[in-house]
This record gives structure tokens, sequence and C-alpha cells, in this order.
């Protein structure tokens, strides 16, 4: 076995060109790939809103639950807190956050016991008829003075049926989706990437064997292994994250696959080998590199999707066990009550919609940003 | 000269479209002769989705709706009628009271109706009658309602016949006579108001039995009859004309029905909408004119003339399986496998069929109690931290029902004709605690810790099985999760697994085979027949309700004084008897934690302002077409 030595670069000289080229070497540094991609991405306004837009919300899913007293699992029944609108002092001007709710069919000629509705609770009444004889209206009321809550008392999401705070669970919600997203994403890049990685390398019958498995997971409906891991391992944020990997990584393994069979012919790394570097050393620093703009671009749009599926399995009550909240279940929670307390699945949707869009965005620009045909 | 043409087509089609959305011509003066037909009167109410329309199949509470359904399709002997101070059994499909055949009041005669026939005119003789009772009674089909034979007479060899025992259907206390006649024997003396109470229930309604033998399956264990509208006969006021699974049930009155000119609606439309937000819309647009509503809604409506809230007469509990209580009760050593044998003489509480020498004998199938993962649940102060943790009054008002310490609801009246309620009685008030001491927390911690201490545990993760249709059971479970983690300081960890009803109650029931089928779980009682017999409350929990029970609950006193009822008929007419007896049971089921009692619920309706509905009568206890046959027949 012979000892590899290094070779210094100055014993390199170029054969056909005795001296440097005039000008000497081009001013500045050069321009990398990951730098171009970056600069064109800067170009691109929707992709910069939706890097806002993601950086918010990660910021808000990190630290929002904890700015205000309330924890995603408290509940406020004993203080009978439930189905609070929502309410921000300071923002009251605005009818979303005044804390105001409307009663049905109230009796008109109960509005005067101060028992029932406080003073000053009752805001305006309209929508008057008359219902087996007696007069009715809807009624518009301050419902924190109608439930007997103090000025320092504030759901800025408002509560759900059981007393707890919408605000904190809502960021709470968005972390489990984010997290659960981001760790499925990442566990699927990884099997994908080594499994499409050794297809492509070293294909015959290897690469056969190995896509003929792949093509038999794929052909399971996602919903299907979902839920058999969930009633296997019981529901968690543990099984999420391995049940929305464990079929998606397939694709990206396909992809790798493309990318590898697209590459491995080329001069580079047909110089590598006869240099004799290992094969993991050329799939990991000549090819893959070369093959990072559709496998980023991939993930991201990856993203949007796991979350969604997240909320979908979620919604259809195979997710996120209670108490713990994430954007699936506290729609599934709200949807029941829709037309009543619209609050409370307005939030999480927006939230979920704000996520899909800016992902969307994001790689949209992505994808343009690390095409080098752009440039 | 294309486009030309293009355009004068589509003028004259805009012409013929504005044409055909334009106002219906003047009704001419031979039109107007006609006589204005009069609108049918149909009720349309929301329903709950309908599983059967057997009336031997439907008795669940998930069932619920399909049995008040079947109270309007199918009629038996009598019907109670009247209301609070007025009521009586009107013979239905009886010609008249039954009549005594002996001294000691054994032997019954009841002579049918000569008219009375099925919606298609099929006559319903003594002989249908009979082979409808075998039907029900059929040990291989192993119907809900077999059990209920047994609630206010024992019929001989009813229950050994049902249970599968060795007794021929010649055997059995029931025989077609002469005349249209069929002649009840009964194991105990009973009187004839017990005997028309007992076929006045849903489950001893009359079947076509050629049209059931006909949907039977190959092995006789199952019949497709009432799975859909053409496949079952009826005999109440109203007949099922069009089913479509899943979304409406058409009824039209039945012209058959023996009382038929006593009907006064034209039919009743049933409209399964499991959104109760859809179904309050559908109401406020008058596309419905009743629904049912959760308390949720309810919270918003409570001041509406329209709302209408009525106990429903169950009571929500946390049922423990803790059949470790048998090997308790029978060894020291919970890890031997123990043989618990229940009135081993009683086919019913069988599990175990052996055979020798040509003599069969039952006996309770023989759990390994080593197998049980979760001996905690047997243990009484395990039961008694439960009991404590429970804040009732808080989640009562959460859930719009009444707190309950109680087994036996709030609804439960001392006879049939009595206003008095079994919980206003001295003998219930006795051992009842106050709701509000019931809710200990310090206390619960403290029985925690013992029984932790006990077991050898530091940590307990259970599992609460609930219906992931009902919204008020994942509220009630929710809240009992952060209870318990609040008050045993987060060593309890409540998983709460939801699974459709009907494969809930499978799970639960699995507790007879498997030790560990479920650890705890949340389900309620709701049997109609029951309400004016405290006594009959306990049915359930004991062994003698063969084919329901949730879990072992396995209480001695229970056990013993629910059978007095069939040797001794006086428990059932004599209420003051009666009372002290289900008092008895009550007190030691309510000590031994059998159950873990949290709150009587309330169904809370909206209804349009013509639904016309005595609520203050006791035998009114949904507005499910209840004016069909009461209110708007005056």
């Amino acid at each position: 076995m012979t000892e590899q030595k290094k070779t210094k670069k100055n014993l390199f000289v170029f054969a056909n060109r005795p001296e440097p080229a005039a000008g000497g070497p081009l001013p500045g540094k050069a321009a990398s790939y990951a730098g171009d991609a970056l600069r064109q991405l800067r170009k691109d306004a929707a992709a910069v809103a939706a890097v806002a837009i993601l950086a918010v919300l990660v910021l808000m899913a990190v630290f929002a639950p904890d700015f205000n007293e309330y924890s995603y699992r408290r509940q406020l029944l004993a203080e009978d807190y439930v189905n609070m609108p929502p309410r921000i002092r300071g923002l009251t001007w605005i009818p979303l956050f005044n804390g105001h709710a409307t009663l049905k069919e109230r009796q008109l000629s109960s509005l005067s016991d101060t028992a029932k509705y406080p003073e000053g609770c009752v805001i305006r009444t309209f929508n008057e008829r008359t219902v087996r004889g007696i007069p009715v209206a809807d009624v518009e009321v301050d419902y924190y003075l109608y439930k007997g809550a103090g000025e320092d008392v504030n759901f800025w999401f408002g509560t759900d049926a059981l007393g707890r705070d919408i605000w904190t669970r809502t960021w709470r919600g968005t972390r489990v989706s984010l997290l659960i997203a981001f760790a499925a994403v990442l566990l699927d890049l990884m099997i994908g990437t080594v499994w499409g990685a050794v297809c492509g390398w070293y294909g015959g019958k290897t690469d056969l064997i190995l896509m003929r498995i792949c093509e038999v997971v794929r052909a399971i409906p996602n919903v299907v292994i979902c839920t058999l891991m969930i009633m296997l391992m019981g529901s968690g944020v543990g099984t999420m994250i391995l049940a929305l990997a464990c079929r998606n990584w397939v694709g990206t393994a396909q992809l790798v696959r493309a990318q590898f069979l697209r590459f491995k012919g080329r001069e580079y790394v047909l110089a590598a080998q006869t240099m004799g570097a290992s094969d993991v050393r050329i799939m990991s620093r000549h090819i893959l590199p070369n093959a990072a703009g559709p496998i980023i671009n991939r993930a991201v749009m990856a993203v949007p999707g796991v979350i969604f599926t997240e909320a979908f399995l979620s919604y259809i009550g195979l997710g996120i066990a209670a108490p713990e909240p994430s954007l699936g279940n506290l729609l599934a929670e709200a949807q029941g009550v829709l037309g009543l307390y619209p609050t409370q699945t307005l939030f999480p949707a927006l939230i979920i919609s704000l996520m899909m869009i800016a992902f969307h965005l994001l790689s949209n620009g992505l994808r343009d940003a690390l095409d080098t045909k752009t440039y | 000269m294309r486009k030309r043409i293009y355009s004068v087509l589509l003028a004259a089609a805009m012409i013929i479209l504005l044409a055909a959305c334009g106002k219906k011509p003047a009704v001419t003066s031979t039109e107007t002769s006609e006589e204005p037909k009069a609108e049918p009167k149909i009720i349309r109410v929301s329903s709950e989705n309908c599983r059967t329309f057997d009336p031997y199949e439907a008795n669940s509470s998930e069932d619920a709706f399909n049995t008040w359904c079947q109270a309007r399709l199918y009629r038996s002997w009598t019907k109670i009628e009247g209301t609070t101070d007025t009521r009586y059994m009107r013979p239905e499909l009886a010609a008249a009271e039954p009549e005594q055949k002996d001294a000691d009041g054994c032997v019954w005669q009841i002579r049918l109706r000569d008219n009375a026939c099925f919606s298609d005119g099929t006559p319903i003789t003594a002989a249908s009658f009979e082979a409808s009772m075998k039907i029900c009674l059929d040990p291989k089909m192993k119907h809900r309602s077999g059990d209920n034979m047994n609630l206010y007479i024992s019929i001989k060899n009813a229950r050994t016949y049902y249970t599968g025992g060795d007794v021929k259907w010649e055997d059995v206390g029931i025989r077609t006579l002469e005349g249209n006649i069929l002649e009840i024997t009964t194991e105990a003396p009973v009187t004839a108001d017990l005997v028309m109470k007992a076929f006045g229930e849903y489950g001893t309604v009359p079947v076509d039995p050629e049209l059931y033998a006909s949907c039977m399956s190959a092995d006789g264990a199952s019949s497709t009859y009432g799975s859909a509208a053409d496949k079952a006969k009826y005999c109440g006021p109203f007949t099922v004309t069009k089913w479509v699974k899943e979304s409406r049930i058409v009824m039209e009155k039945n012209p058959n029905y023996v009382f038929a000119d006593e009907i006064l609606l034209d039919g009743a439309e049933l409209v399964y909408v499991q959104n109760v937000q859809t179904r309050v819309e559908m109401f406020e647009r008058g596309e419905l004119d009743a629904v049912m509503i959760t308390a949720q809604v309810g919270e918003q409506y409570m001041d509406s003339p329209d709302y209408f809230s009525t106990p429903s007469r169950y009571i929500l509990m946390i049922e423990i399986n803790d059949n470790t209580a048998h090997y308790n009760a029978a060894s020291d050593k919970k890890s031997e496998p123990v043989r618990v044998e229940h009135r081993p003489d009683d086919p019913n509480n069988a599990d175990v069929f052996t055979e020798k020498d040509g003599k069969k004998t039952y006996t309770a199938k023989a759990l390994d109690a080593s197998k049980m993962t979760k001996p905690i649940l047997a243990n009484m102060d395990f039961k008694n931290a439960l009991w404590y943790a429970v804040d009732r009054v808080t989640l009562a008002r959460r859930e719009g029902g009444e707190p309950a310490n109680f087994i036996v609801p709030y609804t439960s009246y001392c006879g049939e004709y009595s206003p008095v309620r079994f919980r206003d009685t001295d003998e219930a008030k006795a051992y009842v605690e106050d709701i509000e001491k019931s809710f200990d927390p310090a206390l619960a911690k403290q029985y925690f810790d013992k029984a932790m201490a006990e077991e050898g545990l530091d940590k307990l993760e259970l599992t609460l099985t609930i219906s992931s249709d009902n919204d008020e059971m994942r509220i009630c479970a929710q809240f009992l999760q952060e209870e318990f983690d609040r008050i045993f300081e987060g060593r309890l960890v409540l998983k709460i697994e939801e699974i459709p009803s009907a494969n809930r109650l499978s799970k639960m029931k699995a507790w007879r085979t498997d030790e560990n089928a479920f650890e705890l779980g949340l389900s309620n009682w709701s049997r109609l027949v029951t309400d004016a017999s405290p006594m009959n409350q306990f049915d359930v929990f004991s062994s003698s309700y063969w084919s329901k029970c949730n879990a072992a609950y396995h209480c001695e006193t229970v056990e013993k004084t629910i059978w007095l009822q069939e040797s001794d008929a006086s428990y059932k007419t004599d209420m003051a008897k009666n009372v002290a007896a289900a008092a008895a049971m009550e007190k030691a089921a309510l000590e031994e934690r059998i159950v873990i009692p949290l709150f009587e619920r309330t169904t809370q309706s909206l209804l349009h302002e013509w639904v016309t509905y005595d609520f203050n009568d006791p035998a009114n206890v949904r507005y499910w077409l209840c004016d069909i046959d009461t209110e708007l027949r005056k």
C-alpha cells in the first residue's frame, strides 16, 4: 500500500501559459454558488416577504406562549372564563379585539336584570322580534363585564370551551407544528439523500433493489402509514415526526438519485476517482453540493406539506393528543362552534394560512435562486 | 357571416334563458276553481345517526335515537298514556288487560286485537307474537333486548333459553292458545300491571317472523332485518317510507295502526346533521322544527323562549376496569389465577360452559390476575383518590348538567304513577354526602399517595377511553386530565383515547376475556324502563345484565339484592321495599366506588313555536316526535 502524499498547489503550473494572465488576478472575492443564490433571492420581493413572515412566526412560536400568565393547559373553568372573545387593552377600538360578543334571542324583559346582565354590559340590541309571544332580540354585550371579569383580565385571542387561553395555545400549537415539520423534513432529507445517493452512485442491482423498495413504500397511502404508526406507537410529537417522514423520504431519494445519475459521469467526478478519492468523499464533496439546489428546494416545499398533513391528521383526531395543542387540533376543536365563536377558528387558520403562503413563496424564490440557468 | 349567425343564436339562447327565469304566469280562473289542498303536517327534526330499525337490536345509549324512533314505529301490548296525574296503561295490540289464570299469579293470558296488523296489512296474531319472542330470545343472536325480558317479570325459563342453557323453546313460558291468546308463565307471582309493563317496551314488540327469517344469515347469528326501510314491518303510528343512510329518514302515518285516527301529524322527516352548528343554522332558517344542541351552543340560547333543557336521565361516570377485584375477593395472592364462581347454578353468569356426564355447568371465566398490567385499578385508595379529585360542580356547570355523587339519576321516580323522586326519599338522602364534600383535593392526594405507595409506583399513566363522536365526553375527559395532573402533581398522567362509540363499547365489554381490555372509560346508562323502579337502575351493575356490563363492578350487595326481584315480585310492586333495596344497593356501590359518578346529563333543544311539548311530564324525556302521538293527538 502506498503512502498518499499531500500535493502542494504551487507544484502545479499551467502547461500552456508560461506567464500569468495580463492584468493579474481579478479583484475582489470570487462569487460562490451560495452567494449568487442569496443575491438572487434578495431580489425576489415575495421571497423576502416570506422569509420575514416565517421569521416572525418562528419567533412568536418560540417566545409568544410565555407572553402572558396563562399556560397552554390551564383551564379557567372555576372562573367561568369559557369561550371568551378576544380583548387587547389599547386595541379595543378594533372590533375584533374589543371583547364584545353577541348573545342570541335574549328576552328583552330580562335585560334590566343586573344579576344576569351586570351594569353596563349590554352594548346594543338588534334583530328584535317576538318568539312564542315574548319579545326577544340579539344582544351585543361586553362579554368580560357579562362574565364579571375585571379590567386586568384580557385574553388576546380569547378562550376555548375549557377556558384555556387561545393565544398561548395557538402559538404553542404553531411551535409544535413547526417542530414536527422541520424534524420530519430533516429526517426525510437524511434518509432520502443517503438512499438516493447510494442508488444513483452504485447503480446496477443495488439501484434496482433499492428503487423497487421505494416504489413499494410510495404505493402505500400516507394516511394509512400515519394511522398505522399512530395506532402502534400512540399519538405524540415523536410518532408524528416518524409517521410523516417514513414515506416522504421516497420522493427525496428519487430526486437525489436523479441528480447523482446526472453528475456521476462529469469530468470532475472522473478526476476525483482518478486521484483515488473514496466513494463517500466523491458523493459528499463532489456530487452532493452540485445537487444541493433541487434538494433544498424540495425540502422547503416539503415543509408546508408536512404542516398541512399534521394539521389534517390532528383535525381528524389522529394527531397530537390533548392537552398538547397543534394547529390541526385547535382547528378541529373550533370548527364545531365556528358560527358562534369564529375567533377560535380565525387565529389558528390565519397562522396556518400565512405559513403555507410563506413557505410556498420562499420555495418559489429558492427554486429561481438556486437554478444556475437564471444567472 | 358566421359571426352574425353566432350572434343571432346567442341572442336567441339568452331570450330563452331570460324567459325561463321570468315570473310564473298568472293562474287562470279554471285552475283556481280547484280546492286548495291542505298542507301536510310534517315535523322536521335533526336526528342522530340511525343504525337499524330492528327493534331487538337498538338498545344502547348510542342507539338512543333508534329507540325513540322505534317508539313511534312499533307498539307492543300496552303503552303508558296520560300525564303525571292521569297515567295509565292503555292496551294497544292487546285487546284488554291480561287475565290471571292461576291462584298464585304466575300464569297470565292476554288476547290480541283481531284487527292488529303490520303496516302492509299482515295480521299480528298470538302465534306471530310468540315467534317474535322466540327471535328476541334467540341464544345465537343474543339480541340486546333479550336482557330486558327480565326487567319487570321473569318469564319461565326465558333467561336460561336466552343464555344458551339446556332448555327447549317449548319449555319457555310463552305459549299460543286458541282464540288469538298468548299465555305467559312466570317464575314467581306477578301482577297484571307488571305483565303489562313488561310488554309495553320496545324490546317486546312483534316483528314479522317470515321477513325476519328471510333476512337471517346462514349461521342464524345475525339478521339484516330493519337495515333498510323495506326490510321491516311496522305496527306503530308511523312507517318508514324512505331511509337514506346517514342522511334522512322519512316517516308517514301508518293507516293500519290500531289508533290511526288519533294521529294528527301526516309525517316526520328526520335529518341527520352531525355538526351542531349546522343544525342550529338550519333551525334558524326554518328548515328544521326541532334540534338538539350541545352545552356550548346552549350557553348562547339559554334565554331564548325556543330553548328547552330537560334531564337526560343518565349519569356520566368513570368506569374502572378493576376486575382484579374478583381476585382480591377470592385470593390474597394476585399472581395466582383464581376461578371465580358467581352463582354457578345460574347459566346467566356463565362465561365458561362445561359438560360432564351430560350435565352442563356454568362458571365465570377465570381471568389471569398476573396479566393485569395496572393492578392499582382495583386499589380502594386509588378509587377514593379518583372520587375526591373530581370537581363535579364545575364540571356540571360546564356541561350544563347537575353534579352527581350518586348512581340513580334525579329523574328516577318511585313507581310508575308516583310523583316522588327516589333522590328525595329519606332512604336515598341518608348516605349521599354533600356534593361539595365530594371534591377534596387534599384528601384525594392523600389517598393517591397511599395507593401509589401500596403498589410501589412513582408515576402512573392511565388511558381514559371515550367516544370520539361525543363533544361532551371530550370536554369532560380533558377536564379530568388537567384536574388529575394538578391534584396529583403530575404523578397521574391521563391519556385520552378517542374511538367511535360502537368500538368503545366493544372494547370495554371485552373485559370479560381480556384482563387489560381498557383502563378507565367514560360512559353512562340510559334506560327509560328503569325510571319507575329505582331498583332496576342496578341491573346494569350486576351480573344479571349478562350482555351489557361495561366492567366487572362486582359489588356483593348489588349481586345479592338484585336477584330478589326474581323470586319475590313484591320488590317490584311494593315501592317502599323497592326503594329500600335500591338505597341499600346504591349505598354499597358508592362505598365500594364501583364507578365514579360525575354529573347528570341534560338534553338541550331548540324547538319552533308550533312544536308543543310538556316538559314537566316525567314520561317525556326528549322531543323526539313525542308530540306526534301525545300533544297533537288531542
